[in-house]
């Protein structure tokens, strides 16, 4: 009898550590769809149900499986993102309820995967155990073109209007970045600038808000976003990035550099040419007056024109508009003019070759005796008819 | 003469060598060689022979004789003198071109049949061409000469010039509180070097940009960093017709197959009208976090060549072929410290080709450009991943735009105007991919229209387009339809700018995207899928001393399906630049955006932000500097986050650079951070506090 009370006693044991201590486990949101080809930012909200009668303590999932268009489809990827808390067993409570935050980085290459095995979907699959026993959750990814895809920062790149993301800069010159952005789907960029400045960044760079940017994107996969102006009067390292609003605080950014070195013209730098005319945009022809303020230190005046690149409207190629910037190795026409000149029409000679209508960006450049750039002027735009 | 994209290098043009170390009289002495034009080709090739002597007597008109006199010895500043011919028509006018630069008003007409012209700034050292036209009283431009004189650097070079910049800072980091960790050593030597050169003589030239940012810091960012690190380098040389670049660069502009970026390699060419052939061999990843110029690792580089031909010798303009390849492998970028970009680290290896045409028509009317495209995609076997192998992917690309100028000279009430239309075109593949543009959106096909008005200080644009997707039509896949419209009206009036208006600039935009699904597939229905509207107005008022700008911008953003969502944002933002007598600068800022979520106003925020930065410049050598800037964040009706930031720092100067003895410059600053969170007892005030020295060298010229 006693024996097989103990029998008993054993069996019952025995089928309660067999219950499932991870009862339940979901995923928020369900589904969502993701651009084929494209590297996928997901955030998902997974959820895991303990019974709290019989647990050891910590409920963890391991990894992220990504399956081809089903839960048991094929395997495409396994992605080693562990998930994991601890919070002791309280049997008092019937169940516990642990929830995850999660952003996983889905490769380009897996959706292509896919769609090569005939599946439109992606199938995310989490495990949350307890040790003992455990359950899974599944989360769906339907595969779209990029332009229907849900709204997802790709690719951020910065760089300096004179190129690069990386360079040397004198004391007082004129400073310029832009940031191209790549994304899938439309939706609303919101974020910051900012930037880390001497005397802060020869210590831990602290960067603090530039700008606030707030724009709607549509679905054109590219906009590019000029920066505020940046500061070069002060020498030292300047570190600048953009911080998307959804970014985690840990996530790493693109930062751009530029270390300032002191020059001869000190922290003014070259003097503003102040221009009067003719206003921004205005339409020229060969006997239009493009007039400035002089310059005491100017022995002689430049006045370029440039070729552009970029265009004023927001365009489906492009995405925002775009501040236009001088293009070309060099200007498509000058003048050189004596300190007296502070006026000056194009002329014959420079409308010859101002030939091709469009945009031009021209501006005005004062030399010293010693043919030494001592001020210039802001960069304004010129339609050629 | 010298010409070049980089900025730095077009500012090195009006260099001049010191006068001061090697003596007015050996800086100046440079000698003036004789070329003559043998011959001009129908291209504008012109080859040069060499003729010993100091008269220069080039001509190439089919006029009577011109002749161009210089003065010995020849100077930077040297007059020159152009005796006229005989055969000008009765009341035409002379002008002249230095460089293709008009100097047309420095000309003194004063002795009859001669022109002279003194330079108001120094020539350059090297090759310079004169051109002599004359513009009839009906309007005609006759070139009756052209002459090439080469003011030397030496007897060694033609051009021989640097000029380099280099800074030392020794930073001692006094105090700190609540830094996050890892805390850098507390003296900290960074610097940065700008160097550029240039060498020529006879037919070959040589130049070179090097910029170098160093460090004894600890990676930042948690980044690997060199500490020494070569940011921008361009070298370049020339021989006749052959060229080769070594550095940062952009060796093609094709939008379809490479990105606008630069990249470090190796390119070489030869350009002989009509034709221009490249080849290179880049980097894959943009430049940064490293200092190498090339890799011979296959996998993160890629290869191409480029062939343009300009047939109409008469007139190139009028159409030009290029015919490009290019193959690469490798990432697209991994987010390395200094490249600036964060992007997907994964790609495979791929080529593409293109044939691009270009070409004005109707006397300059119409601009008709467009690219065809093609691209396969390796198989990816090698990979690891537990998936199927992808298979090789080929695929097409086309673009092609046709701008219309149908106003060339016409005026309205007096005032010109500029009238622009055109249409475009263009369809990627969803397969199509290039290794040097590997985020381009692919698998659409886009159908747009753009006009532009430009009047009396008036502009009107505007542009409306298609796209579709899923261009292979995949049945898995659903289809969407999306149409933008962009406006813009600007208005800036020519006024004297000293009323109380100043210049102003006024700009309304408005932009409306629907995005529509008309087949259904993978979760999506028929019917909505995305709405957005934008309006933003923007008032920049320029002053002769001061200027300020005002924009504000409203939008609606809709999500329809899938994840939904209903955005109605607003920003406004302030700033101004006021010098406030000759030392003090005044820059404020001011900022509000607003977010309000119509489906979840819990979601709703408000981040307001503002600054100011004081710059004084106390004396000559004596400036300081110090920026606030505060920011506040309320979501949810609550406020979660706050920011205070001030950075100040005074700067001596104490001696400038002189020769091989450094200029010292000595600095004091620090910054205060605050950003506590509102919900915790404690409040984080983080701080530090820095002295430092610049050493500084600044070297210009070559010694003949």
């Amino acid at each position: 009898m006693k024996s097989i009370v103990t029998l008993m006693m054993l069996l019952g044991l025995a089928c309660g550590m067999a219950r499932a201590d991870v009862l339940s486990a979901s995923v928020n949101p369900a589904s969502q769809g993701v651009a084929l080809g494209r590297q996928a930012l997901v955030s998902l909200n997974w959820q895991a149900v303990r019974d709290e009668t019989n647990c050891l303590g910590t409920v963890t999932s391991a990894s992220v499986e990504i399956r081809a268009g089903q839960i048991n489809g094929p395997l495409l990827r396994t992605l080693p993102r562990r998930l994991s808390r601890s919070i002791a067993c309280n049997p008092t409570f019937g169940t516990r309820t642990f929830s995850f935050a999660d952003t996983l980085s889905i490769p380009s290459t897996v959706s292509e995967q896919a769609l090569q095995l005939g599946s439109d979907r992606l199938v995310l699959v989490r495990t949350f155990t307890d040790g003992l026993s455990g359950s899974s959750a599944a989360a769906t990814l339907a595969l779209r073109s990029p332009a229907a895809a849900g709204f997802s920062l790709t690719a951020i790149q910065l760089q300096l209007a004179r190129g690069g993301a990386e360079r040397v800069i004198e004391q007082g010159e004129a400073v310029s970045a832009h940031a191209t952005f790549y994304y899938t789907g439309s939706g609303l960029l919101q974020g910051q600038w900012e930037l880390a400045s001497p005397p802060g960044s020869a210590g831990v760079p602290l960067f603090r808000p530039l700008r606030q940017v707030q724009q709607l994107l549509p679905a054109g996969g590219q906009a590019n976003l000029q920066a505020p102006p940046l500061p070069s009067d002060i020498p030292g390292l300047y570190l600048l990035r953009f911080r998307p609003r959804s970014t985690s605080p840990e996530a790493t950014l693109p930062v751009l550099q530029y270390q300032v070195i002191t020059s001869a013209s000190g922290p003014a730098g070259w003097e503003d040419i102040l221009l009067q005319g003719p206003a921004r945009g205005a339409v020229m022809q060969d006997d239009t007056p493009f007039q400035w303020q002089p310059v005491a230190a100017a022995t002689s005046y430049r006045l370029s024109f440039y070729a552009t690149t970029g265009s004023g409207l927001p365009r489906l190629d492009g995405g925002l508009a775009v501040p236009l910037q001088p293009g070309g190795d060099g200007p498509v026409a000058a003048q050189w003019l004596s300190a007296s000149q502070t006026s000056a029409q194009p002329g014959p000679l420079m409308w010859e070759k101002l030939s091709t209508p469009g945009t031009y960006l021209w501006r005005v450049e004062a030399l010293d005796a010693l043919g030494q750039l001592v001020g210039v002027s802001e960069w304004r735009e010129v339609q050629r008819p | 003469m010298i010409a070049s994209g980089s900025d730095f290098f077009y500012f090195f043009w009006g260099m001049q060598p010191e006068a001061g170390w090697i003596g007015p009289a050996v800086s100046m002495r440079m000698h003036c060689e004789v070329e003559k034009a043998m011959e001009r080709k129908q291209s504008g090739l012109r080859r040069y022979g060499w003729l010993a002597g100091w008269l220069l007597t080039a001509s190439v008109s089919a006029s009577a004789s011109v002749e161009l006199l210089m003065t010995q010895p020849v100077t930077a500043n040297s007059e020159i003198t152009v005796l006229l011919p005989e055969s000008a028509a009765a009341n035409s006018q002379w002008l002249l071109e230095l460089n293709d630069t008009d100097v047309s008003s420095l000309l003194d007409a004063s002795e009859p049949g001669k022109l002279h012209l003194i330079p108001p700034s120094a020539l350059p050292t090297g090759d310079h061409q004169l051109r002599l036209v004359e513009m009839t009283a009906a309007g005609d431009l006759r070139e009756h000469g052209v002459w090439t004189f080469t003011v030397r650097h030496s007897e060694r070079f033609r051009e021989a010039g640097v000029n380099s910049r280099l800074d030392v800072t020794v930073s001692e980091r006094l105090d700190d509180d609540n830094l996050p960790e890892p805390l850098p050593d507390s003296t900290v030597v960074e610097g940065g070097l700008r160097v550029g050169a240039t060498a020529a003589d006879g037919q070959w030239r040589s130049s070179a940009v090097v910029e170098a940012l160093g460090s004894s810091r600890d990676p930042l960012e948690g980044t690997g960093r060199d500490g020494l690190s070569l940011g921008y380098v361009h070298v370049q040389g020339e021989h006749g017709p052959w060229q080769w670049t070594a550095g940062d660069q952009i060796p093609l502009s094709s939008r379809l197959l490479m990105e606008p970026v630069l990249r470090r390699g190796l390119s070489a060419g030869l350009s002989s009208e009509p034709l221009d052939v490249t080849i290179w061999s880049l980097r894959t990843p943009a430049p940064g976090g490293g200092s190498a110029l090339w890799t011979r690792e296959p996998e993160r580089r890629s290869d191409g060549a480029s062939l343009t031909h300009r047939p109409f010798a008469d007139a190139p303009q009028q159409l030009s072929v290029t015919v490009s390849w290019l193959q690469g492998e490798g990432p697209s970028g991994n987010g390395e410290f200094g490249s600036g970009v964060l992007s997907d680290p994964e790609s495979r290896a791929g080529e593409v080709s293109s044939v691009a045409l270009q070409s004005w028509l109707f006397d300059e009317h119409v601009h008709w450009q467009g690219e065809y495209a093609w691209s396969s995609r390796e198989s990816d076997t090698d990979s690891l991943s537990p998936g199927p192998a992808l298979e090789e992917q080929r695929d097409e690309a086309w673009d092609t735009r046709l701008t219309w100028y149908p106003l060339r000279n016409w005026k309205l009430i007096g005032q010109p105007v500029a009238l622009s239309t055109g249409i475009e075109r263009r369809e990627v593949g969803a397969a199509f991919y290039s290794p040097t543009n590997p985020q381009m959106l692919a698998d659409r096909s886009v159908l747009g229209g753009y006009g532009s008005l430009f009047w009396a200080g008036l502009s009107l644009q505007a542009y409306l387009g298609t796209q579709d997707d899923n261009v292979d039509d995949n049945p898995l896949l659903p289809v969407t339809e999306l149409e933008q419209q962009s406006y813009s009206l600007g208005y800036a009036p020519l006024l004297n700018g000293n009323g109380w208006l100043g210049q102003p600039a006024l700009n309304l935009s408005w932009q409306d995207t629907d995005q529509d699904v008309s087949r259904a597939a993978a979760l999506l229905d028929e019917g909505d899928l995305y709405r957005n509207r934008q309006m933003t107005a923007s008032l920049a008022v320029q002053y002769p001393r001061w200027s300020w700008d005002l924009a504000h911008s409203r939008g609606r953003d809709r999500s329809e399906q899938s994840v939904l969502s209903d955005l109605e944002t607003e920003l406004s933002q302030l700033s101004v630049r006021l010098p406030v007598g000759q030392r003090l600068t005044l820059e404020p800022y001011g900022q509000r955006a607003e977010s309000m979520n119509r489906l979840l106003p819990d979601d709703d925020s408000t981040l307001s932000q503002a600054g100011m930065t004081l710059g004084m410049q106390w004396s000559r050598r004596v400036w300081s500097s110090l920026t606030y800037t505060w920011g506040r964040l309320e979501q949810g009706g609550e406020d979660s986050q706050r920011l205070d930031d001030v950075q100040g720092s005074v700067n001596w100067q104490w001696r400038q650079p002189r020769g091989w003895v450094p200029g010292v410059s000595l600095n004091l600053g620090g910054q205060y951070y605050r950003q506590p969170v509102l919900d915790a007892l404690a409040r984080e005030n983080q701080w530090q506090v820095f002295a430092g020295v610049t050493a500084s060298w600044a070297r210009t010229g070559v010694q003949p």
